[in-house]
């Protein structure tokens, strides 16, 4: 197994993990019914900091540095194919529902953080098996 | 200034202007006259109409292509920084959209169904503008380097004599 695979199936397991996570805490969120800005600047902070940690793990440890020719080409290809993948998911999710239920309904928005994690996850899942797919096509190939 | 970061520069206004006021116009008609199928085919033109800005980009790409090489290593670089910070402002853009509601409405709350096409058309918005300012930022960053640079080798002539 190549570098390339290694992180796409880490990626995949990591996000996936990350996932159900954020779908428990915000069931969790929910069923103590926590409101208020207080919730927002806590939300912010913590998510500052991981956004701070994963950057600077990243930074030290990324993966995507070892990478030969034929690996980055395989990864540029996978993360075009996730950003078309999640414009067309983000558009069917919202657009879909707006046309469905008419402009003057009301959602859940509960909803919302529902999109954020789906949409989150299609992005990652798409990207890891573009690239699983391609190293297998190619190793086939020889 | 070079082509792109005049290209940049109008992308800056003329992209998110679009966009608020053509989504803008098809969010209000469906909130005031509710569904139907004109509007769903307006918003179908309207998608596409938006797909042919893209499509004009690569269109000048191949122009440009054709004509002669003004697009050098160093903007292809600057583009694909642009386009991963984009992506990275969309993230965040959809992160705070998607929770901050939530918070201030909370869990079990309702909100209008306008707020998804405006998420969308925002998130468009919202992307434009950093890739733009992006653009437009990196090259003022290599324009005083490279300057100062020039600056640099001037002020030093005996440095090439040895």
């Amino acid at each position: 197994m190549s570098k390339l695979q290694k992180s796409a199936w880490v990626n995949l397991i990591a996000v996936t993990i990350c996932a159900i996570i954020g779908c428990v805490a915000f069931s969790l969120l929910y069923l103590l019914n926590a409101k208020g800005i207080d919730h927002i600047f806590v939300f912010l902070i913590v998510g500052s900091l991981t956004g701070l940690c994963i950057y600077v793990f990243y930074r030290k440890k990324s993966p995507e540095a070892g990478f030969d020719e034929r690996e980055k080409m395989i990864y540029k290809r996978a993360f075009g194919l996730a950003a078309c993948t999640l414009t067309v998911f983000l558009s069917c999710v919202c657009i879909i529902p707006f046309f469905v239920l008419s402009g003057q309904s009301v959602i859940k928005v509960y909803y919302l953080p529902l999109i954020l994690f789906s949409t989150l996850f299609v992005a990652q899942f798409v990207h890891s098996t573009a690239i699983l797919i391609q190293c297998s096509l190619e190793e086939e190939d020889g | 200034m070079n082509k792109s970061q005049e290209e940049a520069l109008l992308w800056l206004f003329l992209m998110p202007l679009s966009v608020a006021i053509g989504g803008g116009l098809l969010v209000g008609l469906v909130y005031v006259e509710g569904p139907s199928l004109r509007r769903t085919l307006l918003f179908s033109l309207f998608a596409v109409w938006t797909g042919l800005f893209w499509l004009w980009v690569l269109l000048q790409q191949k122009m440009r292509r054709k004509k002669k090489v003004t697009f050098d290593e160093r903007d292809e670089i600057i583009h694909k920084k642009a386009a991963l910070i984009g992506y990275v402002g969309v993230w965040l853009y959809f992160v705070t959209a998607c929770v901050v509601p939530w918070w201030i409405v909370g869990p079990r709350g309702t909100i209008s169904s306008n707020i998804l096409p405006i998420i969308l058309v925002g998130g468009i918005i919202a992307f434009s503008i950093v890739q733009s300012l992006a653009i437009l930022i990196q090259y003022s960053w290599s324009g005083k380097s490279s300057e100062k640079l020039d600056q640099d080798v001037f002020s030093e002539p005996h440095c090439s004599k040895g």
